[in-house]
């Protein structure tokens, strides 16, 4: 399963992260493998994705959000 | 008084450095561009127990790991090893969100920066329950911690005292960063663990969530949107409307004044007729350029154009461009040059190319001027069901048109060029915030200032230097003069202007609007200064407003007055523009493709309009 996949108002812990220089940015943020990450809700169309980690909001392309694997919270 | 100490204000973006920078130097600072890389510098100057600071504010970044082009220019500010280098740097970080500012921090001290920092925000995060250990956190990273609220006024003495202590050093070594984001991140963790406390029983939640759930609504989004671009080029012409007239007024009053007290004669006739109906043009549309930025300015440092970014990611994207275009598009309604400098964060160099070259398109507000006179001749100054003004919706008409050249274009251009890798586009949405206005204030004033200086000038030049054209021809140093004065035909200006009279008939101009529209070609707003002076001049007796002069009999008749809308809405006549584009591609092959499309484009659609009009 991967991120573009998580529907709003979910979370879901990033399992593994597909693409160097998307890992790089968002350890920036402080978002690593294992860190918890929820959906708030995407524009028209579903893309961006709007997402909060970490105590950040980012906004995230659909294609970039489907390299983030993730493992959802039951 | 001794030496001057040098020391530069470093962070993230939106820490609310710009803040504590106005609250530190007040009126000692000014704006200005760095050579040759032309990005925003503000530097500034205050003194403190007689001690005097010379002050840098370098963009807020996240890392000192560079991406894009203004990215770059940050980090080599930061990791700056010469001579010229601050002497320490003072971090700037938001106290509600300290992990991430601990970052950077953690990577310009390894780095080698000399530090202080500074916990924005203070009260806000007490406020939220969140309580810092000031000592143990300058036990832990072994630099002066300062709690200040920049905006409140808060802690600024403190911090000025901290600067003061600082210990000097001449020594200027920086090191390229090792360690890996994850060490770091475990090292902020713990610090955090031992210094940040949240108060018991306290739950922050964002209020911007309230907010976006309404602005980034998939439907209302797009309706807030559209609103507060439509609310912007209402109030450019509601508001501007009074100032304007006063402005106007003034300087007709001026003239008559200077008519009735100076000797008839050369002098009188270059004050009367050239230098005060060129500043009048000049002045006259200061009025809307601060409206534009005030509603520009307060966009951005509320947090709306992040928001406004993501809304249009999809559309600019299916023409071709970028959500990160959609600052730099907005942008274009200020000026095309600050806009070109904006595309610097669209990191794929095919998009930030298509973004540069269709940027003109969008009226900015030296066409601004011009569409203002032009409008105000054809439709009346009434409301429409009593609430639409005729002239703002024409003007909204205009911005609209622009839009949809620049995105057509776009389009065209995609279609035409080699597909690059996708961007990475990722963005941080920060909270909402309500602007702090003394910052915005003095930055409407600077750009204000720098509007008055730079194009003040050259309309002012080209004014005088028309006026020398018209008022003076061949027939003055032939010494066939016949009777008192040259006429305006017989000038050096009346005789460019039936030059290139054969070629602009078509499209319903007279050899006037020719010489108005060669003289715009150093900048367009020059238009009504031209047309003002070269109407006066022949017509010299008459002191109504121009106005007044050009919807009489002879002047600009109303196909003529949409022609040279169009013309204006579609040609690059900006010389700095040019320069700019041909120092951001490296080369003048794009500025001069750019401006024989634009200009073809241009003379088209003025045909067109004035042979159906007509």
């Amino acid at each position: 399963m991967n991120l573009a996949d998580l529907s709003k108002g979910k979370s879901a812990v990033i399992a593994a992260i597909d693409e160097q220089s998307l890992a790089e940015r968002l350890q920036e943020f402080g978002i690593f493998s294992g860190s918890l990450i929820r959906l708030l809700g995407t524009a028209p169309s579903g893309c961006p994705l709007m997402l909060e980690a970490e105590g950040t909001q980012l906004g995230l392309r659909k294609e970039q959000a489907a390299l983030i694997k993730i493992s959802p919270l039951d | 008084m001794t030496k001057n100490r040098r020391f530069a204000l470093a962070g993230n973006p939106n820490s609310g450095k710009s803040t504590l920078f106005n609250e530190l130097t007040g009126l000692h600072q000014k704006t200005g561009n760095l050579p040759g890389v032309t990005i925003e510098k503000k530097s500034g100057r205050f003194s403190y127990k007689n001690q005097s600071y010379f002050i840098e504010d370098i963009p807020g970044v996240y890392s000192l790991n560079a991406r894009s082009a203004d990215e770059m220019v940050a980090t080599s500010l930061l990791l700056d090893n010469t001579a010229e280098a601050p002497e320490f740097y003072v971090f700037v970080a938001d106290a509600t969100h300290l992990r991430k500012s601990l970052f950077l921090l953690l990577q310009m001290q390894e780095a080698g920066c000399r530090l202080i920092l500074t916990l924005n925000m203070h009260d806000l995060a007490e406020k939220r329950g969140l309580q810092i250990d000031q000592a143990a956190l300058e036990e832990e990273l072994g630099i002066p911690v300062i709690p200040i609220s920049a905006s409140k006024k808060r802690g600024i003495e403190p911090l000025k005292e901290a600067i003061f202590n600082y210990p000097k050093s001449d020594v200027q070594t920086k090191v390229p960063v090792k360690s890996k984001p994850d060490q770091l991140f475990k090292r902020i963790d713990s610090i955090l663990n031992r210094c940040q406390k949240w108060e018991a029983g306290k739950v922050y939640k964002r209020s911007s969530e309230k907010w976006d759930r309404l602005l980034l609504h998939p439907f209302w989004g797009y309706v807030f949107f559209f609103i507060i671009l439509f609310l912007l080029f209402q109030a450019v012409f509601f508001l501007a409307d009074y100032p304007n007239q006063w402005i106007e007024q003034f300087f007709i009053i001026t003239g008559d004044w200077f008519q009735d007290i100076m000797p008839g004669g050369p002098l009188r006739d270059l004050l009367v007729n050239g230098v005060l109906p060129g500043l009048s043009g000049v002045l006259m549309f200061l009025p809307q350029i601060a409206i534009l930025f005030f509603f520009l300015i307060v966009l951005e440092d509320s947090g709306y154009m992040v928001r406004a970014t993501l809304l249009m990611d999809k559309v600019m994207r299916k023409a071709g461009l970028n959500g990160r275009s959609v600052i730099p598009m907005i942008s274009g309604v200020a000026c095309a040059i600050p806009a070109i400098l904006a595309t610097r964060t669209i990191s794929q160099p095919r998009d930030r190319l298509i973004t540069m070259f269709v940027l003109p398109f969008i009226s900015c507000s030296a066409r601004l001027p011009v569409f203002v006179l032009l409008v105000s001749l054809i439709l009346p100054d009434q409301r429409f069901l009593g609430i639409f003004n005729y002239q703002g919706l024409a003007l909204s008409a205009l911005y609209l048109t622009g839009f949809l050249a620049a995105f057509g274009t776009a389009w065209l251009l995609n279609r035409g060029m080699k597909k690059q890798n996708q961007d990475l586009f990722l963005m941080e949405i920060p909270e909402y915030r309500l602007p702090h206005w003394p910052v915005v204030l003095r930055q409407i004033g600077n750009r204000c200032k720098s509007f008055v200086s730079e194009a003040g000038k050259v309309i002012l030049g080209v004014s005088v230097i028309l006026w020398a054209l018209s008022n003076y021809g061949p027939s003055d140093f032939t010494g066939t003069h016949q009777g008192e004065t040259t006429s305006l035909e017989e000038s050096f200006a009346g005789i460019g202007g039936k030059a290139i009279e054969p070629l602009i008939r078509p499209l319903g101009y007279d050899w006037k609007i020719g010489i108005a529209i060669l003289s715009s070609f150093a900048a367009r707003e020059v238009f009504v200064g031209s047309i003002s002076t070269l109407y006066h001049l022949e017509n010299p007796e008459d002191q109504s407003s121009i106005l007044e002069i050009l919807g009489k009999p002879g002047g600009i008749s109303g196909a003529t007055a949409v022609s040279l809308l169009l013309f204006y809405l579609f040609a690059l006549q900006c010389a700095s523009t040019l320069v700019v584009m041909k120092r951001e591609t490296g080369g003048w092959k794009w500025p001069i493709i750019q401006f024989s499309f634009m200009g073809i484009m241009a003379y088209l659609s003025a045909l067109a309009a004035y042979q159906i009009l007509s």
